[in-house]
């Protein structure tokens, strides 16, 4: 029987426990208020920013703590962070957005919450029963937001696709799990970690190899890597647009803050066999999303493949986990920080010119450049991120992701992902040409030009975002140190 | 004390100047057009006096000059490592003279979005400046590609024609070379012990193999930008679409990109891979001599054939770096200069009468001699020097490419000769056509003769191109250890 101090628990925990607190609160309360859109946005907002003090703090004191199945260690506390810094960006988006298309209900608020309560179990989980539960209550949750527009079909049409496919994939991982348990008798990380070897040369390999591999094809589920992203673009498109930008970030995120920890714990044992999977995950992953995204003429779907590419990208480091696994989860972390500030930055921007319906045809953003100067600049900036040119923070994160795999000699898959670097410039380039290129963007008059009105929340994310690329490109040292520093506690945790 | 401080920074203030002046730009409001582009000129003209003031300070030696060094990003030892020697010197020279000129001719030939085109254009000339002085690969990689941004964005907004294509076309070509520059960077960074340190690099031992692929890379990228047959197709549509003055930066400075890469990067670090591959770019530099002279002369767009013309001369320019001999080098950085100044001014002379008369073609024109007299005098004027009139500067640089190749590579040098005589052919066939002969088109009787402020824009340049006609030695003088070592490195 373990010891469990409850006390010490609850204060680790509570970074991502106040947010799932006050979305229990606000669900509670609400019904009862007249004003209840103002104080579930305060309230949510306010246990965010608490609880990112809280994580930063645990973050900077971690010491690598074990309670029960969850792992308070440095990494754990990172991806918390950047939970809490996309659900922040992500509520300030959405006030002025619901009040728009008149769906500004509490359960927005509090369903957010529960994510994040959702991805911190599963970053810091240390057995794979907890980080399913993690996954589903996330997943639950994601649901049910993506059908938030309810009076739209296609929002509708997003959230039950999405509870198929997730459902499904669900099981898949449910079923690998077992399976695992079934070779070797446990759930737990540390176990798992230390037997692996044995295990695989035992007789169980079979039931092993079948249970990871089902754990695999469910990761990439929720990643949405090749060949299982075909959700992805649907349930971009369909999905409210602050719904899609949370799924694109965060919950992307979350996905590979379990990749990280499964790596270590359970494809260990052979690395060979392992490194050869990635690698064709990876290039598939990357490949599909960015030809696919070429075509597209509907930013919501562009930026859909572009995550589904942008995952492809992350798996790339992995193959030289068994070499240098802090590296690769600094490298990883960056990227995943690295590609919310850019992402919810470009979403934010689309948020902006929302009026009256979602404005995100390539079309409808002729002449931006000119009509509202700064966001033109900041939208080209987060695109040129994306596309990992500098000095952008999306370059540097590449830069990083790319360095791991070089050292370890695999020189073709590196090949292969500037490649694809270079064919993303051209749909990235793309809304730019309408912002600024054609005839009809040089045309637009531009003291005439419609002065609609942004929120001002939008606006404060477009600059924190703005701000974050463009500075942590140029000068990247301080929080590459911070991320560096918290990605070497994987040997710690296993004493 | 401030003078201290600038004479320990002079490559600081060149390339952050131009952003400082940028960023100001912003500061003012959109309508007050003079103003911007009166900002912009100052910025370019201190720059240019920083640079000449810097160019009085410059010693002749062996080692880089004006270096600066500070950590960047520690954790992987990247570091703010600037360093010139004479080569790079005066190509940063040349690109400072040429920004005030290119900023003074876009006075009226820009009339919208004045603000946007002064600001991409002033941190164009930071990437540009950049690239040359940085002596650190992440530093160089980072400038190299935050060229790319300013010049699309000047084709695709203040461009002509097919300028979208033109745009794309330039962007992608570019990325597609130098991503895989990137690669062959975070190789040769794990190679030298994990250092970006040029010089670090230039004692590390590679293996022939690993300078097999890492050559392979690098000549790639600046293949590109050069550009060489047969990577050459994007040029003559950026050329061509570019707005004046982004076609004088594009091949006053952007070219060199190319060739600076082959004398700084690809040839000194990796020697043996180059003289496996000398036969190989020397025959296409050789074809794209001939290749662009060729097709040069068929051009109906006066623009395009200037465009083609480029791919000749920097063909030359390859000419005398693979020669190997301190003579053909010299010539080529000598080329890089020249042809920055004659192709520009043939860029900005052909932008005058396109504002005229909104139209490059050819058949257009014919017998305008009459009535613009010293517009066709200075045209005639470059085109001496641009085919290579002794006593003007391209006679110099030729003169010394092909001296040197005769001595190394003389069969290449044989057929090069031929490029010169097409390059009178081309050139002089098209001055008769556009400015001798009788008047066919009635509108070209009213064509207006230059004004001051285009007079203005020359004459800098004729005056450069006669002093290096003339007198080349201090430039010479001043690169010819950095030239001198370069061909020992690569004979190593």
């Amino acid at each position: 029987m373990i010891n469990i101090n409850w006390l010490q628990f609850a204060g680790l925990i509570s970074p991502w426990g106040i947010p799932l607190a006050a979305g229990l609160l606000i669900l509670l309360i609400c019904p009862f208020l007249k004003n209840h859109h103002r104080f579930s946005f305060g309230i949510s907002l306010a246990s965010l920013f608490i609880s990112l003090w809280l994580a930063c703090q645990y973050w900077m004191g971690a010491k690598e703590t074990v309670i029960g199945s969850l792992l308070f260690d440095k990494i754990s506390y990172f991806f918390v962070i950047l939970f809490l810094i996309a659900a922040i960006l992500v509520i300030l988006l959405s006030y002025h957005f619901l009040e728009t298309f008149g769906i500004n209900r509490p359960e927005f608020y509090a369903l957010i919450l529960f994510c994040v309560f959702g991805m911190g179990c599963m970053a810091a989980g240390s057995d794979l029963m907890v980080i399913f539960l993690g996954l589903e209550i996330m997943s639950v949750s994601l649901y049910i937001l993506a059908g938030f527009h309810r009076t739209n079909i296609f929002s509708i049409e997003a959230s039950l696709k999405y509870f198929l496919v997730g459902a499904f994939a669900s099981s898949f991982l449910l079923l690998g799990i077992a399976f695992v348990y079934g070779a070797s008798g446990t759930t737990d990380f540390m176990v798992l970690h230390q037997k692996g070897m044995e295990l695989a040369a035992g007789d169980t390999r079979l039931y092993l190899m079948l249970g990871l591999g089902l754990v695999a094809v469910g990761l990439g589920f929720k990643v949405a890597a090749a060949p299982f992203h075909f959700w992805a673009p649907d349930v971009y498109e369909g999905s409210p647009l602050v719904v899609t930008a949370w799924m694109a970030t965060a919950v992307k995120a979350a996905g590979f803050a379990v990749i990280l920890r499964a790596v270590w714990a359970l494809f260990q044992w052979e690395p060979e066999l392992f490194g050869k999977i990635v690698w064709i995950a990876a290039v598939l992953t990357m490949s599909v999303g960015n030809i696919s995204a070429l075509l597209q003429r509907n930013l919501k779907r562009m930026l859909a493949y572009s995550s589904i590419a942008h995952a492809g990208y992350l798996l790339i480091p992995l193959v030289a986990f068994h070499e240098n696994n802090s590296g690769v989860t600094a490298s990883v972390g960056f990227y995943l920080l690295a590609y919310i500030l850019m992402t919810i930055g470009a979403f934010a921007v689309l948020i902006a010119l929302t009026t009256d319906k979602e404005e995100v045809q390539i079309s409808d953003l002729t002449g931006l450049g000119y009509k509202k100067p700064f966001l033109g600049f900041a939208l080209t900036l987060f695109l040129i991120s994306l596309a990992g040119i500098p000095p952008t923070i999306g370059f540097f994160g590449k830069y990083y992701l790319f360095l791991q795999a070089v050292h370890v000699g695999q020189i073709g898959l590196v090949v292969i992902a500037v490649i694809n670097s270079v064919i993303s410039v051209y749909y990235y380039l793309g809304p730019v040409v309408a912002m600024y290129f054609t005839k009809e963007a040089l045309a637009v008059d531009q003291k005439g030009a419609a002065t609609y009105w942004s929120p001002r929340p939008v606006m404060v994310v477009i600059w924190i975002a703005f701000l974050c690329v463009a500075l942590l490109g140029l000068f990247p040292s301080n929080i590459l140190g911070m991320i560096q520093q918290s990605s070497g506690t994987w040997l710690v945790a296993v004493k | 004390m401030l003078i201290d401080w600038i004479q320990n920074h002079f490559l600081t203030l060149l390339v952050f100047i131009p952003t400082a002046g940028a960023l100001l730009t912003l500061l003012f409001p959109k309508e007050e057009h003079n103003s911007i582009r009166a900002l912009a000129l100052g910025t370019t003209l201190v720059t240019f006096a920083v640079n000449l003031w810097a160019f009085a300070h410059f010693q002749v030696k062996t080692d880089f000059v004006f270096q600066e060094v500070i950590p960047w990003v520690p954790a992987f030892n990247i570091e703010y490592r600037l360093g010139v020697d004479g080569v790079s010197f005066l190509l940063i020279l040349l690109t400072n003279f040429l920004m005030p000129i290119v900023i003074l001719s876009s006075w009226r030939e820009i009339g919208t979005k004045v603000k946007e085109y002064h600001f991409l254009m002033l941190l164009l000339q930071t990437g540009m400046v950049g690239t040359f002085a940085s002596l650190d690969f992440f530093l160089f990689y980072v400038f190299w590609e935050i060229m790319l941004i300013p010049m699309y964005f000047l084709i695709g907004v203040w461009g002509s024609g097919r300028k979208i294509m033109a745009a794309f076309k330039f962007f992608i070509y570019t990325m597609a070379g130098s991503v895989l520059m990137l690669i062959a960077i975070l190789y040769g960074y794990f190679k030298s012990g994990e250092s970006f340190n040029y010089v670090q690099w230039l004692i590390t031992p590679f293996t022939a193999n690993e300078q097999f692929w890492l050559f392979l890379a690098f000549a790639l990228a600046f293949a590109i930008k050069v550009p060489i047959f047969p990577l050459h197709t994007w040029l003559p549509d950026a050329h061509t679409e570019a707005p004046t003055g982004g076609s004088v930066v594009l091949a006053g400075v952007l070219l060199k990109m190319g060739t600076y890469g082959f004398y700084r990067f690809a040839m000194p670090l990796f020697p043996e891979a180059s003289a496996y591959f000398t036969p190989y770019i020397l025959t296409l530099a050789v074809v794209g001599i001939i290749y662009g002279s060729l097709v040069a002369m068929v051009q109906k767009d006066i623009k395009r054939l200037v465009a083609y013309s480029s791919v000749a001369h920097l063909g030359f320019v390859m000419l005398g770096l693979f020669a190997l001999d301190q003579k053909g080098v010299e010539g080529a950085v000598l080329q890089m200069i020249n042809h920055g100044l004659s192709t520009g001014a043939l860029f900005l002379l052909v932008g005058m009468l396109y504002f005229r008369r909104h139209t490059r073609q050819i058949e257009a024109y014919g017998g305008i001699a009459k009535t613009v007299p010293l517009y066709s005098a200075i045209f005639l004027f470059v085109t001496l020097s641009s085919i290579g009139l002794p006593g003007l500067n391209n006679f110099v640089g030729e003169f010394l490419v092909l001296v040197g190749a005769f001595q190394t590579k003389p069969a290449f040098a044989s057929v090069a000769v031929l490029g010169v005589i097409l390059s009178a052919v081309y050139m002089l066939w098209l001055v008769e056509r556009v400015f001798f002969g009788p008047i066919k088109h009635e509108e070209n009787r009213k064509i207006l003769d230059l004004g001051l402020r285009e007079v203005l824009v020359l004459v800098p340049l004729i005056a450069a191109m006669i002093g290096i006609g003339v007198y080349p030695k201090p430039l010479i003088k001043m690169m010819s250890l950095s030239t001198e070592n370069f061909v020992k490195l690569v004979k190593r």
